[in-house]
């Protein structure tokens, strides 16, 4: 088992290993509403929509070779 | 009118059957001098159970699209002196029986054209439309094909495939066939001449020319033959000789393109030791859909053992192999994955059915960020699949599939949805989603790997802007979702508000309706 496959399968555990919540359907803790902060949105993302998106303008209007 | 639809006078209705000692090579050498498109063509009705041809002549001064090839034809090369088209229709009953709907399979048609300075005529298949080989039931998924009409001496057919033609290398190359193929799958008349792609990409025969002695077409060419026919696109260019290394891995931008449902036009150079850097003939294909291994080793070990960085399963690890038509071997051939390697790759042009202001695989990482948001916000709610999904999400182990959406199509798939339990969308929050979603969108369906290759189901999806450009609020694309027990919807403030629904467990991922 790989140390992600064993990761995966901790948490699993423990969701199980959790006091069951009442699956009542009209009275579930959701939250109220959702907001990104600075923490949760992962960096990596907006540097690689940056990156990708840098190369498709550089390449828009680029046309080489015969086809 | 094209040739699928002229009238035809029969040469012959023949008995393809084993038993009645019918070769296909020995038909193929001794009417179509050997030619191995052909002999693919045949396979593939052999394959389809095939048990009569018939052999039609169209006759060129009774058929528009003939007449308007020759004409270009004699343009291009003084030396023209006429040619001969056959139809070959493909039957599953027997000669002279009176064929049924399902008994027609599809149909080829063979042009040969005769110059006084060649000693044989020059052949070319000028199209095929015939059903794939294998459909969703084994795990090949084309998502182009479409209905195409036959009109025979025994009956009016229609075939479901994808248009396959072949270049004759005078007046039309790789390049006009790729778009043929591509443009017929989407256009609402299901096929654009030859006459018209030339016309927008300014080849006159005269002065400038295409094919032996003359050139292909070029990227730009290709380009306004595509906006020349209001046909959206998305273009992804690997140019190293230019200094432009594309920085992702190409067939995540083709497999994203073929999964929303329309063909991409596939470019790149071929092998030639001999050739100049960046000097090398190119090739153009192109690609109609893939094939999924459910079964797949790729995905736990690319990232176990090769990647190690990802955080997430894009779709696309399971598939095997694109399905592609070349027009120098023939229609749906598999190309497997990794096969054609970055180095020669060079353009994908892939077609779009509405417009898009991002890539496929940046609204898969924008999904990968939206579902980082909503696991962290969903904290232990006792509802099993939505907790399952958080841990899923916050370990890196989600399955992301994106593909492009119209409002229609996913009304119909939460109509059809049900959870593992049964349980159905109700009402009202189907409407809440039809009333929150624009014309058209991306979604990004999420699951686990062990969810997605064996049940085909799901957590649930977002459904993000396709309309928008990125700006600092990443957060501000996501429309809405679905995820067990709950669906996200903006409040009249652009709050994204959740609220619990009855579909708590997963669901079945969307299939694409075939036209």
């Amino acid at each position: 088992m790989t140390y992600a496959s064993q990761q995966l399968s901790e948490a699993l555990q423990e969701l199980v290993r959790e006091p069951e919540v009442p699956q009542d359907y009209t009275n579930r803790p959701l939250p109220v509403s959702i907001e990104a902060d600075e923490n949760q949105f992962p960096a990596a993302v907006a540097d690689f929509l940056t990156q990708t998106s840098l190369y498709t303008a550089q390449t828009r209007s680029v046309s080489v070779g015969i086809y | 009118m094209s040739i699928r639809g002229a009238e035809g006078k029969r040469i012959a209705w023949t008995d393809t059957r084993r038993e009645s000692g019918f070769s296909n090579f020995l038909f193929i050498d001794q009417n179509y001098a050997s030619h191995p498109v052909l002999r693919r063509i045949f396979s593939l009705a052999r394959k389809h159970g095939f048990q009569s041809i018939l052999i039609e002549d169209i006759d060129p001064a009774g058929c528009a699209t003939v007449a308007e090839e020759n004409a270009a034809l004699a343009l291009r090369q003084p030396d023209f002196t006429g040619s001969r088209v056959h139809r070959i229709t493909f039957f599953r009953c027997l000669p002279d029986q009176n064929p049924t709907a399902q008994d027609f399979i599809g149909g080829a048609i063979f042009k040969s054209d005769s110059f006084s300075g060649l000693a044989q005529p020059s052949s070319h298949v000028y199209e095929a439309v015939l059903p794939p080989p294998r459909n969703a039931a084994g795990n090949n998924f084309i998502h182009c094909q479409r209905g195409y009409d036959f009109h025979t001496g025994v009956g009016d057919f229609s075939a479901k495939g994808v248009l396959y033609a072949q270049q004759n290398d005078l007046t039309f190359v790789c390049a006009h066939v790729a778009l043929r193929t591509a443009l017929a799958a989407l256009l609402p008349e299901g096929d654009i001449s030859y006459t018209k792609i030339n016309q927008l990409a300014g080849i006159d025969h005269t002065s400038v020319q295409v094919g032996n002695g003359g050139r292909g077409l070029g990227p730009d060419q290709m380009e306004a033959v595509l906006k020349g026919v209001g046909v959206e696109y998305e273009k992804t260019v690997h140019e190293p000789q230019q200094q432009l290394i594309l920085p992702t891995d190409y067939q995540r931008h083709l497999y994203g393109c073929v999964e929303s449902g329309a063909p991409a036009l596939l470019g790149f150079e071929l092998d030639d030791p001999t050739a100049q850097p960046g000097q090398a003939s190119r090739h153009v294909i192109p690609v109609l859909g893939h094939t999924f291994n459910e079964d797949a080793w790729v995905p736990e070990a690319q990232r176990s053992y090769f990647g190690g960085t990802l955080s997430y399963y894009p779709s696309e690890n399971w598939l095997s192999a694109f399905v592609a038509h070349d027009d120098n071997f023939g229609p749906y051939f598999c190309l497997p994955r990794n096969f054609l390697r970055k180095e020669n790759f060079r353009i994908i042009l892939g077609l779009k059915r509405f417009p898009t202001l991002f890539t496929p695989l940046e609204a898969e990482t924008l999904a990968f960020g939206y579902a980082q948001i909503l696991s962290n916000a969903f904290q232990k709610t006792g509802i099993d699949w939505l907790d399952r999904f958080c841990v899923f999400a916050r370990l890196g182990s989600l399955v992301i599939r994106v593909q492009t959406m119209t409002r229609p199509d996913y009304v119909s798939h939460l109509d059809a949805l049900e959870d593992w339990s049964g349980l159905k969308l109700d009402t009202d929050s189907k409407a809440e989603f039809e009333k929150s979603l624009p014309e058209s969108f991306w979604m990004a369906e999420l699951s686990a790997p062990e969810l997605f290759s064996a049940t085909r189901h799901k957590f649930g999806e977002f459904l993000i802007a396709a309309d928008r450009p990125f700006s600092n609020d990443l957060l501000s694309l996501l429309l809405a979702a679905r995820l067990p027990g709950c669906a996200v919807f903006r409040d009249g403030g652009g709050q994204l508000k959740p609220q619990p629904i009855k579909v708590t467990g997963h669901t079945q991922l969307f299939t694409r309706p075939t036209p």
